[in-house]
């Protein structure tokens, strides 16, 4: 089955970002395909790679990085809720005259059209907030 | 067309369970995850003042986030079943559609 995952949370904040990494990592256990995991509002700040968690502290983000590379999964970060926070790629920080980048390098910045896009070509869309 | 409803917050703190149960029909499966663990007993005094399940709908609760909360599987009301994290992909796969209260 094609599943799509929506985060709305940031990590650290509640739990919401190891639900869905836990849902991910079960769905994928099972054979299922994850087509897209589209991190929106909050949920974007899981793809900031200047996060750094004390080192007795789980690394979400990097947990979402790794599973986004061996998976081979497609993973967006909302534009518009990306820039506003403070998560940008490198084309953004030059646009945007900011002195650096920090979108984790497994997402990329896309539209809201990437979210009805997944809806569309997925089985079933999970979401996880806060 | 069944649903999965998951619900992450106290009823105390929310007012999620009671609109997911306001929209959840028969057949649709109600898993309490996160936070939304502590609504075991406010589903144990719903069921208990209706006097019967509440009206066909599948409880759960995610197993993880119930230990996680000193809870376990005997603490549970017979209409409360635990699953794991494969059994929540599970029911996510046999309800067609779902809807995420948080």
């Amino acid at each position: 089955m094609k599943f799509t995952i929506v985060l709305y949370a940031a990590p650290y904040s509640s739990q919401a970002s190891l639900s869905a990494l836990r849902f991910a990592q079960a769905a994928l256990a099972q054979g299922h395909k994850i087509v897209r995991v589209f991190f929106f509002y909050d949920g974007v700040h899981n793809t900031s790679a200047f996060s750094v968690p004390a080192q007795d502290e789980y690394d979400l983000v990097q947990a979402w990085n790794a599973l986004i590379l061996v998976h081979e999964i497609d993973a967006v970060s909302c534009v518009s809720s990306a820039l506003k926070r403070g998560v940008l790629d490198a084309r953004e920080a030059v646009r945007y005259e900011r002195s650096g980048s920090n979108l984790l390098e497994s997402a990329v910045l896309s539209g809201l059209g990437q979210l009805v896009d997944a809806s569309l070509i997925s089985d079933r869309v999970v979401s996880f907030g806060a | 067309m069944t649903t999965l409803h998951t619900v992450n917050k106290h009823s105390l703190n929310s007012d999620l369970l009671t609109s997911c149960l306001r929209v959840a029909r028969g057949g649709d499966c109600i898993l309490l995850i996160e936070d939304g663990i502590y609504n075991v007993r406010t589903l144990e005094d719903l069921a208990a003042r209706q006097g019967c399940e509440l009206s066909g709908l599948q409880c759960c609760v995610l197993h993880d986030d119930l230990t996680a909360r000193g809870l376990a599987e005997k603490d549970l009301p017979d209409f409360i079943s635990a699953v794991d994290q494969a059994g929540f992909v599970a029911l996510a796969c046999a309800h067609r559609q779902s809807v995420h209260w948080f």
